[in-house]
């Protein structure tokens, strides 16, 4: 046993040797600001190379550990880019909006003048991430670099064979080029409407359907015979193809935060042949509609209502007897010990309904904070639903942060500092909104 | 320990007596064969594993149906195979099983007259057992066809026709003459929609490099093709690049050419194989293997296997594997859903030792190999699996039989407390008794 110990630190050590000697030679991060990466890249014309991370990110340590330290990944990175690391949530929170990044990590090459060149998400392994550095070499020198491109669509080129490269190459970055794709199916020559080609092209490019759009109209036309050609495995993915067109739409909303698609979205599902559909989700979305329409009086009305009607519609006691009977009845007859399962129960314990409310109340008054809070009257009505929040589940942090938020709004600091520490204190220590929080308590404490 | 066999299978025999459903005879195969024969049967072969859920299910259920068994009696001779053990391997070569249950039906002559397979109900089984009986009576057997091929294969419409009843009976491994009708055949055109329809019924047996092969280069995608290849017919052609890929490799291997597998390495490349050295390795490796062509494939297993088994920390792993049991007895919910991996490395140690030890021929490879499973021993101390199979190679390779068999009867004791034994213990004991008589035991 003494023995073991001994070669698992001999193990250890070897490892951190081992470890330690190779991250001299990866990638050398530079700690200076995007601007300063930005000028440095300019005066040495090489591109920027950004690691968008956030602290809670798996995959973003396992490229930190894995792949970053890797000689020849250093090599090439040193030659050709400034590098520089970014928690997007906290230094590079700014970059993060600028560019447009949601997913960790997202991997970005930009030029001296910040321009977007080429950009990756997911973590990659060493082959990868070498290749990442060709096609973003490649992509300058070809003048098809990823801003590029977007000027070139946005200044209008209109040409078939631009359109369906451009296409597959924003898909490849993972963009959304939903309005080019419906660009291209007005115009294309090459696929006859009705060919099993133009049904497979429809069904590949899914993702970037929405309601009344060329693709739209394409299918139902030719739904029938499409049906005639269709595997059993491709016949419900037709029947799914119209339910996507309607979703994607709302997606598409939020993305290019467009209320008429939210309008478009909510009539057509509203309309939509299907019992399984949640009607009640329709409310939610119909606020969203008012915020993306800017109609902050109108939400501030409906959301009134929502909010005293959710506070009114049951008693205290009453959730948690329900929450609790639903607890037991789930532990017995349901749950599973599994990662999963555990989880899920450990969710349960603060009570189903009691934690379906805390979320809704967070999001509705956080939207009502933001933008319609004015009048000591709006705080007040605030107040009061943070309030019963607080007690529906006492040891979580949302209502807490909400009170701070709030608190700030009306500058009142020293509260929102007092606040911002008692939610802080009921974040888990593995949880991944604790960084952002800390962050939150930083500024404010500034 | 001899006492409780001894109840075991007096227990098992008074079952099987008292229940009704299939008997099954206790012979060979050709003591089964030489029955049927003599009774004017139809030999019916169920080809099972110890391991196999399905399998297992159907003997408990339809095989113990009142109505199938009365109708198995008047009709059928039955015969259970392990197709891992005793003349099971051989079998299930001979008679092409390729997936359990594997239910074959065989005539007086040895001939196969039709064959399925799968988990099925009652209702279903019975249909296809008495669909084998119409086809035994017909003469239009596979078998009969088989045999009739030799002389008339010149014959354009009987090559048709042996075709179809190929397709029919749920053949395999007949890409020669489905190659050999479509160099004679002069009724169909490449663009007729028959032709479409012909192959997609045959796809599976349609090889890179071969005239089938050709037409479906040469067509698909066409404006004439497209009005045919839809529905059933699409699916079928979606699952061809795949398919061409593992029925080319197959083929390599059945004619023994390695320049065959080299040109389903080139064509997996084309539908989108990354071109590797490790891809085209993994290729020759299961060609060698399978090909028995035992040398080459030890000369290039060899030292993978050598230094994958240095690279491991055994003592790691099997710390991390008795900590994860520890756990799991005290109830931690976390170690209940995970699985160390411990298991995965012992895994691939007894497949790598397994297929090796088809070749093993001289003292030195001897040593080797049930050195290298003592590894997979090592790391899973109290695991019925792995000490079964360390038995196995010890008792095959090593110098003491009796200590094989004392740790197969140890691992057969722990396989019959697990309440997950998925038929572990009973494949165990079967080994035993194999090996308590001196006979040779298969590993796979």
């Amino acid at each position: 046993m003494k023995d073991l110990k001994k070669i698992i630190l001999l193990f250890t050590v070897l490892v951190f040797f081992v470890q330690g000697k190779s991250f001299a030679q990866g990638i050398e991060f530079e700690h200076i600001s995007l601007e300063e990466a930005l000028e440095k890249a300019k005066a040495e014309d090489k591109m920027v190379f950004i690691d968008f991370y956030t602290v809670w990110c798996a995959p973003c340590k396992g490229m930190t550990k894995g792949v970053f330290p890797n000689e020849k990944v250093g090599t090439v990175y040193n030659r050709d880019f400034i590098n520089v690391k970014l928690d997007a949530e906290k230094e590079g929170r700014e970059a993060a909006r600028k560019y447009n990044v949601h997913v960790y990590p997202t991997l970005m090459f930009l030029n001296g003048d910040g321009e977007m060149v080429y950009k990756a998400t997911g973590a990659k392994g060493i082959s990868g991430t070498l290749q990442m550095a060709t096609d973003a070499v490649n992509a300058l020198s070809s003048g098809y670099s990823l801003s590029d491109l977007k000027k070139q669509y946005e200044s209008g080129n209109n040409d078939e064979r631009f359109l369906k490269m451009y296409i597959e190459k924003m898909i490849g970055y993972k963009e959304y080029p939903v309005a080019a794709i419906d660009d291209w199916l007005k115009i294309q020559t090459e696929i006859k409407e009705d060919d099993v080609d133009m049904m497979e092209y429809l069904m590949e490019h899914f993702k970037y359907l929405i309601v009344g759009g060329k693709g739209e109209a394409i299918l139902y036309a030719n739904f029938d015979e499409y049906m005639d050609i269709a595997t059993k495995a491709e016949e419900t993915k037709l029947e799914n193809l119209k339910y996507a067109i309607v979703k994607n739409t709302r997606e598409q909303a939020y993305m290019q935060k467009s209320p008429e698609l939210m309008r478009l979205y909510i009539d057509t599902w509203k309309k939509y042949p299907d019992d399984k559909k949640n009607v009640s989700d329709l409310k939610d979305y119909e606020m969203d509609y008012l915020l993306l329409a800017k109609e902050y009086d109108e939400y501030r009305k409906v959301a009134t209502v929502y909010l005293d009607s959710v506070m009114n519609a049951k008693s205290l006691e009453q959730i948690r007897l329900d929450d609790a009977a639903y607890y037991k009845e789930y532990k017995e007859t349901r749950y599973r010990p599994s990662l999963m399962g555990n989880a899920k129960l450990k969710e349960l314990e603060k009570g189903r309904e009691a934690l379906e409310q805390t979320n809704i109340i967070n999001r509705v008054a956080r939207y009502y904070l933001r933008y319609c809070a004015e009048k000591k009257s709006d705080y007040k009505q605030l107040y009061k639903w943070i309030d019963y929040g607080s007690e529906l589940i006492p040891d979580d942090y949302k209502m807490d942060e909400l009170r701070s938020d709030a608190l700030k709004k009306q500058g009142k600091i020293e509260e929102a500092i007092e606040y911002k520490e008692i939610a802080l204190n009921k974040i888990p220590e593995n949880s991944r909104v604790r960084s952002r929080v800390e962050k939150e308590l930083e500024d404010l404490k500034k | 320990m001899k006492f409780i066999y001894t109840i075991l299978i007096l227990l098992a025999v008074t079952l099987s007596a008292g229940a009704q459903g299939i008997n099954f005879e206790h012979s060979s195969l050709e003591e089964a064969i030489k029955k049927a024969k003599d009774e004017n049967k139809i030999l019916f072969i169920d080809g099972y594993a110890v391991w196999c859920g399905p399998c297992k299910k159907m003997a408990s259920t339809v095989f113990k149906d009142e109505e199938v068994g009365q109708f198995f009696d008047e009709h059928l001779i039955a015969l259970k195979v392990d197709v891992e053990r005793g003349e099971g391997p051989m079998i299930k070569s001979r008679y092409g099983i390729t997936a359990l249950p594997g239910y074959v039906f065989i005539d007086g002559d040895g001939l196969v007259v039709y064959r399925f397979g799968a988990y099925m109900q009652k209702d279903a089984f019975m249909k296809e057992v008495k669909l084998a009986l119409e086809y035994a009576n017909d003469s239009n057997s596979v078998g009969r066809y088989a045999e009739r091929y030799v002389t008339e294969k010149n014959d354009e419409k009987f090559v048709r026709k042996y075709l179809d009843i190929l397709a029919r009976s749920q053949s395999t491994n007949y890409t020669e003459v489905l190659e050999h009708y479509l160099s004679i055949q002069t009724t169909m055109k490449e663009t007729d929609k028959e032709m479409v329809e012909f192959l997609a019924q045959h796809y599976q047996e349609i090889v890179f490099g071969g005239i089938a092969d050709e037409i479906v280069q040469r067509n698909l995608g066409s404006e004439i093709w497209k009005l045919y290849v839809r529905k059933d017919v699409r699916a079928k052609f979606q699952k061809l690049p795949r398919s061409m890929v593992e029925k080319t490799t197959d083929y390599a291997i059945l004619k023994k050419d390695t320049t065959i597998l080299d040109i389903a390495l080139d064509r997996a490349v084309e539908a989108g194989v990354k071109r590797s050295d490790e891809t085209r390795k993994r290729a020759y490796t299961y060609y060698y293997l399978n090909a028995g062509e035992g040398e080459k494939y030890k000369a290039m297993v060899h030292d993978d296997i050598v230094n994958y088994i240095n690279s491991l920390n055994i003592e790691q792993l099997r710390e991390a594997y008795l900590d994860n049991l520890k756990r799991r007895e005290e109830g931690d919910v976390q170690a209940l859903a995970t699985r160390p991996y411990a298991f995965r490395e012992a895994q691939t140690i007894t497949g790598l030792v397994n297929s090796y030890s088809k070749f093993v021929v001289s003292e030195e490879e001897k040593s080797e190999v049930v050195a290298w499973m003592k590894t997979a021993y090592d790391l899973l101390p109290g695991d019925a699996t792995t000490m079964s199979d360390y038995a196995n190679i010890l008792y095959l390779f090593g110098n003491d039989k009796a200590k094989a068999i004392e740790i197969k009867e140890e691992a057969y004791e722990i396989a019959l407390n697990d309440t997950k034994d998925h038929g572990k213990s009973t494949g165990i004991l079967a080994d035993i008794e194999l090996m308590k008589s001196g006979e040779k035991i298969t590993v796979f």
